[in-house]
């Protein structure tokens, strides 16, 4: 089996590191665009995501979780901290609630999902469409839970409740799968 | 001590939630810590494979590609990253070109300010944080006292340090850093830190484990939002077994990975500093 390029980072191969810029840079920068929304910002977080990356290279194991996780995993912690230090509010997450429900995936259209995207969406596919609607919105446009339930005219508590339930499903839709995988 | 309750539990899943979504304030970071040593089934990182899995499923298609720019400077912070690791890995980290306030410019190396705080150090020429391990959680820390006077009064063996200020404006801070390595866990407290504006600069706290590391663990940042006692709980980022030295710098909002600001404030663990003075 061929090493992963996280791997190869790992072992020092210098020639890994442009090809790991090169598959993950694009998501990296997405998500610095909509979790931290202000341009110069996402371009400084999206530096500091790669030196972790580098640091933490040698961490990623392929029998845990794809490289794309890894990575998607890496880069949210870094960006989620710094947007709340920024307390400032993303950009693009500033789109109508319109705009986010057209937004909303057919997560079951989806193709080339792999590994823990697949079953995530698997997993949200159980899930109420509000559940899921609020779930995106916290999850993927970084919105805060106050701004969720302002938005959609629901309790604050019910948007809390929406994004636990849907993680928890979600984390034992992942574990189920893991414990397939390694039976 | 009572047994958590199915509530706490719930409780804490909702910080977790929290925390991969919005992000915590340090108070629930640190009621995150405590919850997590109490309820050993639970980690930090608990949620964040299920939230980055989230993203991935539902933001998929959505990738715009990396600016050429942009990219040519993480390919530069790379090289700097990777050369330096190879050839000194005691200082070989890259120091990011961005842009930091002005007030934390060109102050002087707390290398040379800090004398023998960094001894124990074995010569590290800045700071690099080790952020937590992401895929493996560490082992569950023991239990841990939700405060200053209950860890100090319950943790007969943990290590303190007494601070002493090393900057301009930070002779008056008093108070001490405590830790247990068996608990994983301890507080600052601080007397006369002067308060930061949150919004341009944070507290940051280092963590020197020469027998683990050369590179100081990050113990996390926080506020001083007003003169007077500051308690503060510490949130290593890796495990720490054989603290010597506690420090403290002021650091851009959310901290940083190389720190080459002056230590402002410094405690030997006492019985450790070797050629103090």
């Amino acid at each position: 089996m061929s090493e992963s390029l996280l791997q190869r980072v790992a072992a020092g191969d210098t020639a890994a590191v442009a090809a790991c810029v090169d598959a993950f840079g694009g998501l990296v920068w997405s998500l610095a665009r909509r979790l931290i929304g202000h341009a110069e910002e996402a371009e400084d977080a999206v530096q500091e995501v790669f030196i972790e990356l580098w640091k933490n290279a040698a961490r990623f194991d392929p029998e845990v979780a794809a490289e794309s996780t890894f990575v998607a995993m890496i880069a949210r912690r870094r960006l989620i901290d710094r947007r709340r230090r920024l307390a400032r509010r993303p950009e693009r997450g500033a789109v109508s609630v319109d705009d986010a429900v057209l937004a909303a995936p057919d997560v079951l259209g989806q193709v080339d999902l792999k590994d823990e995207a697949a079953h995530a969406a698997a997993a949200l596919e159980q899930l109420k469409p509000e559940q899921r609607h609020v779930l995106q919105l916290a999850v993927c446009q970084g919105w805060p839970h106050q701004v969720i339930a302002d938005r959609l005219g629901i309790p604050l508590g019910t948007v809390k409740t929406h994004v636990r339930r849907g993680l928890i499903k979600v984390r034992e839709e992942l574990a189920a799968a893991r414990k397939e995988a390694v039976s | 001590m009572t047994r958590p309750t199915a509530s706490t539990a719930e409780h804490l899943l909702q910080l977790l939630a929290d925390r991969v979504t919005e992000g915590l304030d340090s108070a629930a970071e640190g009621e995150v810590q405590a919850l997590c040593a109490a309820l050993p089934e639970f980690h930090e990182a608990y949620f964040e494979p299920a939230a980055a899995a989230v993203d991935l499923a539902l933001a998929d298609g959505d990738v715009d590609p990396l600016p050429a720019a942009l990219r040519a400077r993480v390919l530069a912070d790379a090289e700097r990253w990777f050369a330096g690791a190879a050839a000194e890995p005691a200082a070989g980290r890259v120091r990011l070109h961005r842009r930091q306030p002005r007030e934390l410019r060109g102050g002087p190396r707390w290398s040379a300010r800090a004398g023998w705080y960094l001894a124990a150090a074995a010569g590290a020429l800045a700071l690099v944080g080790w952020w937590q391990a992401l895929m493996i959680p560490a082992e569950p820390p023991a239990e841990a006292p939700r405060t200053y006077a209950a860890f100090v009064a319950e943790t007969p063996d943990a290590v303190h340090a007494s601070w002493a200020g090393l900057e301009p404006g930070y002779a008056q801070v008093r108070g001490e850093a405590v830790w247990s390595d068996a608990r994983q866990a301890g507080y600052l407290r601080l007397v006369g830190l002067p308060p930061n504006d949150a919004a341009r600069a944070q507290y940051q706290l280092w963590i020197v484990d020469p027998d683990r590391d050369v590179h100081p663990v990050d113990g996390g940042v926080f506020d001083v939002a007003a003169t007077g006692e500051v308690v503060v709980p510490i949130h290593a980022k890796l495990a720490v077994d054989h603290p010597t030295t506690f420090a403290i710098t002021l650091e851009q909002p959310g901290g940083v990975v190389v720190s080459g600001g002056p230590l402002l404030v410094a405690g030997n663990v006492a019985g450790q500093a070797a050629g103090a003075g």
